[in-house]
């Protein structure tokens, strides 16, 4: 088991490593091969346990480490599309034909890529417009916001409580609400 | 009475039992319990009135989305630093070997060897003129320099650039594309002092290129043809800066806001200008291909070709300051 496991990791940092350097700039249509899905859905097509996650993160850990994007993009689209080959092969695929492979492997792929453009647009939006989000000052303010506040209600209680008039009184007998 | 009394309480309970019967139909072949093997879908319908048994519990995605999620954090946090640096490490070899491997499967894929006619000589031809073309401007550079040292006696400049040689490890960024088609890595980076902005060049000496961005032990690089990247510009008889050179859609460098008393002839070589920080002057960048302005326009415009060839690049060096 243990040399299985250790072939199928250099496989995919093999092939991970092919997608890096191997396959951008080249011409035509090869450019566009996905090297480590590949691997990942013959996996998931082959076997039965649970090792294609783990290789796909590892794939994706790869790929997030030497690439520039923000971090986690590659090991989450890789971690979806594996999950999503899984379901795909699980619920509307009935046996294991050369049409079950390519049909699969053509709507993985679809998934990863539509997968990686919108979670890449949607992190640089959120990075353009929630950028107040990773400001300090905006987490200080906030924080001295709710002591403030909490002071004032610590305020308002003793008013409520000590403040000897017809408002408190009301307030004792019913419910202000 | 429309209904009797029986087919009267009868009916509506027949009409819910038609729509279960629907919601179940569908509902349960998308919701089925064990539809993500381990997950457990239960939806309204199916938790009151569904006759399917509960899924069996599988932890193992717990423990998969807690360790993911953590590992996100940790990336963060910095901890997970060292083990990034070991991967980048590990991939290396496997780096370069495949770089050299794409480098002699884009030169055998190239246009001009795909024709397969007596071009190879006139290609080995036109390296050399475009060698000779990078070493005359790098003298008359010199000679400008000279002649500008010499008119200030007082002004002394010892400047003194450090060429670092790197292997080009990748081409393109992965899935990213068109607009990553003219992007590069190189396996130097800022323990080697390399950072942003730091101009690259080809074997020749020709500008092939600036960092945009750095990690550790490795750099992203535009190519001169990508929109990502900018020069200060100047021709060849100029003393200063003449305008902005930037890519266009990864075919040719424009060299854009350049005065109108600026006289530009096709053929003329652009260089760096040396007005950008850690940029010296004199590197050359292409050639004037095109020149772009009209009577009425208030700059000139030129389109240049780059001297470095994208194809061919396979080791470059960064000139640090």
């Amino acid at each position: 088991m243990f040399y299985r496991i250790i072939i199928l990791v250099g496989l995919i940092l093999v092939c991970a490593a092919g997608q890096i350097s191997l396959l951008g700039g080249l011409p035509w249509a090869v450019s566009l091969l996905n090297l480590p899905l590949l691997l990942l859905l013959f996996l998931i097509l082959t076997s039965e346990n649970y090792i294609y996650l783990w290789l796909a993160w590892t794939a994706g850990f790869c790929l997030d480490a030497v690439s520039f994007l923000p971090f986690g993009l590659y090991s989450t689209t890789y971690l979806a599309s594996a999950l999503a080959g899984q379901v795909l092969l699980k619920h509307f695929f009935t046996n294991r034909s050369l049409y079950t492979f390519a049909v699969l492997g053509a709507l993985t792929i679809l998934f990863f890529n539509l997968f990686f453009f919108l979670l890449r647009n949607f992190i640089s939006l959120a990075l353009e417009n929630f950028q107040f989000f990773l400001a300090p000052v905006f987490w200080l303010e906030l924080g001295l916001s709710a002591i403030v506040n909490g002071l004032a209600m610590v305020v308002v209680f003793y008013g409520y409580h000590f403040f000897p008039s017809r408002f408190s009184a009301a307030g004792r007998k019913k419910a202000i609400f | 009475m429309l209904f009797s009394r029986r087919s009267d309480e009868y009916f509506p309970r027949r009409l819910l039992g038609f729509y279960e019967e629907i919601c179940f139909f569908r509902l349960s072949r998308v919701f089925r319990p064990n539809f993500f093997p381990g997950l457990k879908f239960t939806s309204l319908l199916e938790k009151n009135f569904s006759p399917m048994p509960a899924s069996r519990k599988s932890p193992i995605y717990y423990w998969f989305a807690g360790a993911f999620a953590a590992f996100i954090i940790f990336h963060f946090v910095g901890l997970l630093a060292p083990v990034e640096k070991s991967a980048r490490v590990t991939l290396r070899p496997f780096l370069k070997l495949f770089s050299s491997l794409n480098g002699s499967l884009r030169q055998t894929f190239s246009p001009a060897e795909l024709e397969n006619n007596p071009t190879d000589k006139i290609k080995q031809l036109e390296e050399k003129i475009q060698g000779l073309i990078v070493e005359n401007a790098r003298l008359r550079a010199l000679e400008q320099e000279n002649n500008v040292l010499r008119e200030h006696l007082s002004f002394f400049s010892n400047r003194a650039y450090r060429p670092i040689f790197a292997n080009v490890i990748a081409f393109g960024e992965n899935f990213v594309a068109p607009e990553s088609d003219q992007i590069y890595f190189l396996d130097r980076g800022a323990k080697d002092g390399l950072r942003p902005g730091l101009v690259v060049l080809d074997s020749r000496g020709a500008v092939a290129g600036k960092i945009l961005a750095v990690k550790d032990d490795i750099a992203r690089v535009c190519f001169p043809t990508s929109p990502q990247c900018q020069f200060a510009a100047a021709g060849e008889g100029s003393t200063g800066t003449i305008g902005l050179a930037q890519g266009q859609l990864g075919l040719v460098t424009a060299v854009n806001f350049i005065p109108p008393g600026v006289a530009l002839k096709t053929g003329d070589i652009i260089m760096t200008s040396g007005l950008e920080p850690g940029i010296p002057r004199g590197l050359v960048i292409g050639r004037i291909n095109r020149l772009t302005s009209s009577s009425n326009d208030v700059w000139q415009g030129a389109e240049i070709d780059p001297l470095s060839d994208f194809n061919q690049l396979t080791i470059a060096s960064v000139i640090l300051p």
